[in-house]
């Protein structure tokens, strides 16, 4: 070999080694980070994971107590202690690497429990007791829970022996993860969830509700089209496909000028279910109460009758109209209408009558048992009442009760108390909340 | 903020000899002393709130009196004399822009759940009809509500694996105020898939499982299912 060759080639060697220095260097300094961050999150994960296994730990021995328990205020506090722990198990699973699909029914048990326990607990301060078929149902629940704690401690082992969630957590492109399949007994025979029967918050009766303002009388796509022509005479309709959710109906796209449009007429009784369109409010010509009228009639024109502004606020341009009927001076809330108006134009933007369509019927019974001033001692003194109304209104969950409505200002705040009109018992209060986009009742 | 509140000193140190003035005058013409019958007027404030106003109208000296929380016609003249100076309204109410202009939000609600909610829309959907982004805003509340999801809009939307947008990074894009509309109108309770909890673009998704949930309606470039 040539002694310039053999320079060459020491030299081509040298440079080929510093540059696979440099980037192991490089590389070992970014792996290094990463290494770090991965332990972090490796942490993270762990520490929901741990204390998920310990909420369902205090839930089963919580659960196992209730069983045997027969004092009230013993029972108040297990079921309050199930409530708390519940909430607390169901962040910590909505925060572990795991998809929705394998973890769902897990999800839903500890909802169901939370809100299955909440009800009794509402039902013993109440002054009722805890019924054989809840304690069935308890039963079922403790034992769901043990074979989910059995479940979990198998996977505190694997854990405990150098399973690394960040190592088994799924590629993008792939539906699920070995994290994912360990989880799969929760998700199927290994552990039996029982149908939870109870009106309270994620019970299956408050989700498959009942419609009770159409009648089962159906229309069809050319009689939706010709009701929909004849509502908004000015507008181009096309139509835009149907949907078969809580309410089925036919879909249909408006254009007037610029601003596009959404409508759904429901296959029952053909009535209008919903509007709503990007309109672009430019500056406010129409103001607040002069929306509310507008809304009043627009709710006429279609055939509802007696729909009248109860609330408002105006919001970016926007009026939001709340329309209900008034029944013997009694305003039903349940049948609530929620409209939107331009406050440039005057146009209708938007409307929504999921409400009305679900609960509207005839109400018999529109007079209180008890009168005015008996349902005023409900009342704290220093409230200064500005006025009082007859009011039907929902119920948390299922059903809905007479009241009376009383708007009261305390320290500046506005309340709207509602009062039974037959135990004389407050059922709710809300607030008004004033924010940067209007009033809000919470 | 700061710039805000720059511009009232501003304007305050413009105006503070002829606020001088006027005050000798107010004072020499009507002297709230002798009478000393504050009467209450009606604000639709709370008492700290009111404090709050007092504090900061008598530490740029519009305000001599107590501070009490007690929005009487001392404080409402105090208002007023503000407002002239500041180019506001003079109505001696103190409104959403008078207390911006003391630097001072009326509002105790913050809109954060508004603010996830619009972000969410813009990247999951920002190319679709406003219809289609309201929807996806209905999908995330009606998982709040569903008993098979986290029960919180920020639990819903940074679910693990949930929505590509968090996982991609896009979630931080600025929305636009059609996202913010949509974000709204959710919020008020307009749902036009009646009750969907997923929803799906059929020509990229990539999950099989999600086809075997039932088709709720199209929107779009979106299958919405239950």
């Amino acid at each position: 070999m040539k002694k310039g060759a053999i320079v060459a080639l020491v030299l081509a060697c040298v440079v080929v080694a510093g540059a696979i220095t440099y980037t192991g260097i490089n590389w070992g300094m970014t792996a290094n980070q990463l290494g770090s961050y991965k332990m972090q999150l490796e942490y993270v994960y762990e520490q929901n994971f741990y204390e998920l296994a310990e909420n369902i730990n205090n839930i089963e021995s919580n659960l196992s107590k209730l069983k045997v328990s027969t004092d009230k205020s013993v029972q108040e506090k297990y079921l309050a202690n199930i409530v708390a722990l519940s909430n607390s198990a169901q962040d910590n699973i909505a925060t572990l690497p795991i998809n929705h699909n394998a973890i769902n029914d897990t999800t839903t048990f500890i909802n169901q429990l939370s809100g299955f326990c909440l009800v009794l607990q509402q039902n013993i301060a109440d002054g009722q007791e805890i019924s054989m078929d809840d304690m069935d149902q308890i039963e079922s629940l403790h034992t769901s829970s043990q074979n989910i704690k059995y479940e979990l401690n198998r996977l505190s082992v694997m854990l405990a022996g150098g399973y690394s969630i960040v190592d088994n957590i799924k590629d993008p492109n792939i539906d699920s993860s070995d994290f994912d399949s360990q989880f799969s007994g929760l998700n199927n025979d290994i552990v039996e969830y029982p149908q939870l029967i109870y009106d309270g918050p994620f019970s299956d009766s408050v989700t498959n509700k009942e419609i009770n303002g159409l009648s089962t009388n159906e229309i069809n796509a050319e009689e939706a089209l010709a009701r929909m022509k004849e509502w908004f005479p000015d507008y181009l309709i096309s139509a835009n496909g149907e949907t078969k959710g809580e309410f089925k109906t036919f879909n249909f796209t408006l254009s007037k000028g610029e601003t596009e449009y959404y409508a759904q007429v429901t296959k029952r009784d053909g009535i209008l279910l919903q509007l709503n369109s990007g309109y672009t409010a430019g500056s406010s010509t129409k103001n607040e109460d002069e929306c509310v009228t507008i809304a009043e009639t627009f709710a006429t024109n279609l055939g509802f009758s007696d729909m009248k502004g109860v609330w408002s606020t105006a919001s970016n341009g926007f009026v939001y109209v709340n329309l209900t009927p008034i029944m013997n001076d009694v305003i039903i809330y349940p049948d609530l209408i929620k409209v939107k108006v331009a406050q440039d134009s005057g146009e209708i933007v938007g409307w929504e009558a999921r409400s009305w369509a679900y609960n509207h019927t005839e109400r018999n019974n529109l007079s209180p048992e008890i009168n005015e001033i008996t349902a005023r001692s409900a009342l704290t003194s220093d409230m200064d009442v500005r006025t009082t109304k007859l009011a039907i209104i929902p119920n948390d969950y299922i059903g809905e009760t007479l009241t009376y409505e009383f708007m009261c200002v305390n320290d500046g705040a506005t309340y709207y108390i509602y009062v039974n009109a037959e135990t004389g018992k407050q059922v709710n209060i809300l607030k008004v909340v004033e924010t940067d986009d209007g009033n809000l009742l919470m | 903020m700061s710039d805000k509140a720059k511009k009232v000193f501003k304007s305050l140190g413009l105006f503070l000899c002829l606020g001088a003035i006027i005050a000798v005058g107010i004072v020499g013409i009507y002297n709230p002393m002798t009478y000393n019958v504050d009467q209450v007027i009606e604000t639709g404030l709370t008492t700290s709130q009111i404090k709050t106003i007092q504090q900061k109208l008598k530490n740029w000296g519009y305000y001599t009196g107590s501070v009490d929380g007690i929005y009487g016609s001392q404080t409402r003249n105090a208002v007023i004399w503000f407002q002239r100076n500041n180019g506001l309204q003079v109505d001696g109410i103190v409104g959403s822009e008078t207390a911006a202009a003391l630097g001072m939000s009326l509002s105790s609600q913050s809109s954060n759940d508004l603010y996830l909610l619009a972000k969410c829309i813009y990247a999951e959907a920002r190319g679709e009809p406003y219809v289609g982004q309201v929807a996806i805003g209905a999908v995330i509340l009606n998982r709040v509500e569903s008993s098979s999801f986290p029960n919180t809009i920020y639990g819903v939307i940074y679910q693990p694996y949930a929505f590509t947008c968090v996982s991609d990074g896009q979630i931080n894009l600025e929305p636009n105020q059609t996202a913010y509309n949509a974000a709204r109108d959710a919020l008020n309770g307009w749902d036009p898939t009646y009750g969907a909890i997923y929803y799906y673009n059929p020509d990229t998704a990539t999950s099989s499982w999600i086809w075997s949930r039932e088709i709720i309606t199209t929107i779009g470039k979106h299958n919405f299912a239950r």
